[in-house]
């Protein structure tokens, strides 16, 4: 008898394993992996973290209204360490490994260069979720879609405040990492489109901590705005390097880096007056549909403002979301030559790309630390508040 | 060396090939010129109105600026003109990238917007040509198509390129059907080649291959060729047919010639018998004991002289006495013989026609070969049986006549057919051959059949 009910037990242990085993199997087949490495540690850790928190945010969101097409999608974030190689190699895993069915592009144009020949080896379409410099796009590949307005418009916005403002002689400084030079590029085609005078135009070697030597030839220049492309710690050196030699131009304008509050918390009272470009900054009302609910839910969810990184991280699950509802399949040609024709509205405004898949409905905002509060200061129709030249 | 080209070129293969692979090729490098250059003359039609299209694209998006300008009375604002065709510039480039355009602006001989790398030089050659007008121009080799406008308000010249390398898929597509077509006829030709091999050649050499070898062709397959083996094997038969008879004439002239010979010389020696026995017989009384041998030796001498008769008849074909006379009285003469010395176990018939056409003939030869007929038929029936003789009109055609040397016409017939063992398929063939008998104890009779054909 004893024995009897031992074998019973062994064989109810039995059927329970095969039960979940089945379940597992079951659950993995209604599931729709979508995955993206993003530099949660190194030197992209900051807006990396904030888009990781975007992409969670979507993930929650979409899941709650049913998921997409009847499936419940799981994002799989990867470490990159800020590191174009593993960031490589990472894709390869997501996809030969995870058989994610999709991808999303990881932080910063330097490593979605890095990532961009596996997904186009495998044929996977891949939204630009954290990358815009223009020559991701003049390589010909057939895979990648903007999410960002690209590079080289990042400052048409200050410029066109330039001419408004009676300022003509600018020096444009960047830094010689690929997206510096493009925004630089852009800078400089459009402030001659303009007919203002570029008084300089110098790069420096990317992650130069001292740009003392740089404000000082942009000073003796005599241009009266200053303009710096590089990230977050060029624009915060910048600064400081500008308060060191004690010059002030009438306007200073940093590509990237001011939109995000970490500025202000370093410079404090410096931060003001500093101009920058935002792919997305929260108005307030009902300008974009889903923005407030976005904004309020992710407050909600990490008791902080979101930035513009989170909000292009969950714009780009938006466009992704959209395409596949317009496919009504994942299957990635199908989801590829939707992409390439899709005009849809995100939480960041409207979303539409040309037949290279560059960004061409989007525009940036320009924001102006005043009072130790960013505001908005282009378009004309968005802003918060009018610009300061000093 | 010229002996094999020669043979070559006469081949059946060549022959046919050779014009239906100059007239496929001919034909399809003719439709190809055709159309490639109606293909390449429509492209250049279409994409010249496109490039006229497109300039005037260009020009409204202008236009539009301007007006947007003139709208928020700012057309006077150099600060807002200044940033309103900066913006119209961009405008342009968007355009003109979309739709893969090189070219550029000019303000007043200051470059605003440049796609490409082009020299002054060029673009003031197609400066030259009509407004929104598409020309096609070479630069560097290459092919392009341009048209130009001015935007007077802001001294704009706007120049468009496009390179005709991009519609070289056009071209391409027709080149690739064209190679698809070459393949089908190529294929096609090899199949016509093999079809031609199996249906043509090789009949015409499976009846060719055994006349070089003097053989009869036994093709048996397409109906066409069978016919002709057929009629070859016919002619051939013919010609062998003939051959033979020919032959056998011959040997029937040589043995004729030399039997006349010595039935001539052999007649005379009989007529100093005959003549002899005659004279012994008048000069001894008709019971002398010698008078019979007498007559039996001239009676034996006579027999012999009318065997030289016949010899003589076989060998001078028709030295006879020809008259006109009719084949029943021949008929009746030989029953009326036959029917006194047959075996009365051999019943005699006769059916004669009444109405039967006279001939030209020699009565008694008739008579002869008719009786010696009469004779072999009874040696055929050593158990008795009936003999029956039967005369009839008859004509003779070329489709009905039996042998060739036969003559068509109107022929009386007379046929003599026993009941008797009959002859086989070989005796049948020698029956006309001198000395040819089926009896060794009966040769005389062997004359018989080769007197008759002489007759």
């Amino acid at each position: 008898m004893k024995r009897f009910l031992q074998k019973c037990r062994i064989s109810a242990a039995g059927i329970l394993l095969l039960f979940f085993i089945a379940l597992s199997a079951s659950a993995q087949e209604s599931l729709i992996k979508i995955g993206v490495s993003l530099g949660l540690t190194g030197k992209y850790s900051e807006m990396s973290d904030m888009q990781m928190k975007g992409f969670r945010l979507w993930e929650s969101d979409v899941n709650k209204r049913g998921g997409l097409l009847g499936k419940k999608v799981r994002v799989i974030i990867y470490d990159d360490k800020s590191d174009p190689r593993t960031a490589k190699s990472l894709y390869e895993h997501l996809i030969l490994n995870d058989k994610v069915d999709l991808v999303f592009g990881p932080y910063s144009s330097e490593i979605t260069e890095a990532a961009l020949p596996i997904t186009e080896k495998h044929g996977y379409p891949l939204l630009a979720s954290g990358a815009s410099a223009d020559r991701l796009w003049q390589k010909g590949y057939k895979y990648i879609f903007g999410v960002y307005s690209p590079a080289s418009k990042y400052s048409v916005g200050f410029l066109e405040l330039l001419v408004r403002n009676d300022l003509q002689n600018i020096a444009i400084v960047y830094a010689d990492d690929a997206f510096s030079v493009d925004i630089a590029n852009g800078t400089k085609k459009w402030a001659e489109r303009f007919g203002l005078k570029v008084v300089l135009f110098e790069g420096f070697k990317k992650g130069t901590e001292n740009l003392d030597f740089i404000a000082l030839k942009a000073k003796a220049s005599k241009a009266q705005a200053l303009i710096v492309c590089g990230h977050f710690n060029e624009s915060v050196s910048m600064r400081r390097s500008l308060k060191k030699i004690n010059w002030q131009p009438k306007a200073y304008f940093a590509s990237v880096g001011p939109a995000m509050p970490a500025f202000q918390t370093n410079l404090k009272s410096d931060a003001n007056y500093v101009f920058s470009s935002s792919q997305w900054e929260y108005i307030g009302g009902s300008i974009i549909p889903g923005c407030k609910e976005f904004y309020h839910a992710y407050i909600h969810a990490y008791n902080e403002t979101p930035s513009y990184h989170t909000a292009t991280a969950y714009a780009s699950g938006q466009i992704l979301e959209a395409a596949i509802k317009n496919t009504g399949s994942i299957e990635r040609e199908k989801l590829r030559a939707v992409l390439l024709s899709l005009d849809t509205i995100t939480v960041i405004g409207r979303h539409g790309v040309d037949k290279k898949g560059k960004q061409i409905k989007h525009f940036n905002l320009i924001i102006q630390w005043q009072n130790e509060e960013k505001k908005i200061v282009w378009p004309e129709g968005l802003k918060t508040a009018n610009p300061i030249f000093r | 060396m010229k002996e094999h080209l020669r043979r070559i070129i006469n081949t059946l293969a060549f022959r046919i090939l050779i014009p239906v692979f100059a007239i496929v090729f001919l034909l399809g490098f003719s439709v190809y010129i055709f159309v490639l250059r109606s293909v390449s003359g429509f492209a250049d039609e279409h994409i010249k109105e496109n490039i006229a299209d497109m300039s005037g694209d260009i020009y409204r998006i202008c236009d539009k600026s301007l007006n947007d300008l003139l709208m928020e009375s700012a057309s006077g604002d150099k600060k807002l003109v200044r940033l309103k065709k900066g913006f119209t510039i961009d405008e342009i480039e968007s355009y003109m990238t979309a739709n893969d355009l090189k070219g550029g602006i000019i303000e007043n001989g200051k470059e605003r917007l440049r796609i490409g790398d082009f020299t002054q030089e060029f673009l003031q050659k197609i400066e030259d040509t009509e407004e929104h007008t598409a020309s096609t121009f070479k630069y560097a080799g290459e092919k392009y198509y341009a048209a130009h406008s001015h935007f007077e308000p802001w001294g704009w010249h706007i120049i468009l390129l496009k390179d005709a390398g991009d519609y070289s898929g056009l071209l391409r597509r027709v080149n690739s059907s064209y190679a698809v077509t070459a393949v089908i006829l190529l294929t096609s030709a090899f199949l016509f080649l093999y079809l031609l091999n199996i249906y043509i050649r090789k009949p015409v050499s499976a009846i060719i291959a055994p006349i070089r070898k003097g053989e009869k062709p036994e093709y048996k397959g397409i109906y066409e060729f069978e016919f002709l083996s057929g009629s070859i094997r016919d002619v051939m038969e013919r010609d062998e047919q003939l051959k033979e008879q020919l032959f056998q004439a011959q040997k029937l002239e040589a043995i004729g010639t030399l039997a006349g010979g010595v039935a001539h010389d052999f007649n005379n020696m009989l007529q100093g018998i005959l003549g002899y026995a005659a004279y012994l017989k008048m000069k001894v009384p008709a019971d002398d004991p010698m008078y019979e041998p007498l007559s039996v030796i001239e009676h034996s001498a006579e027999r012999a002289a009318d065997l030289t008769k016949k010899l003589l008849g076989f060998a001078r074909k028709g030295k006879y006495i020809i008259e006109p006379l009719n084949l029943n009285d021949i008929a009746e003469n030989v029953t009326a013989i036959t029917a006194r010395t047959f075996d009365r176990k051999i019943k005699t018939e006769m059916t004669l026609a009444p109405d039967l056409w006279t001939i030209e003939g020699d009565r008694s030869q008739l008579e002869h070969v008719i009786l010696n007929l009469c004779l072999n038929s009874r040696d055929a029936m050593p158990e008795g049986g009936i003999l029956s003789i039967e005369t009839f009109n008859t004509e003779i055609t070329k489709e009905t006549k039996p042998r060739r040397y036969m003559k068509e016409g109107k022929y009386a017939a007379i046929k003599v057919l026993d009941t008797g063992t009959g002859m086989d398929e070989e005796t049948q063939k020698r029956i006309f051959e001198p000395f040819f008998t089926t009896r060794k104890w009966a040769k005389a009779r062997a004359w018989d059949c080769q007197w008759h054909m002489g007759l």
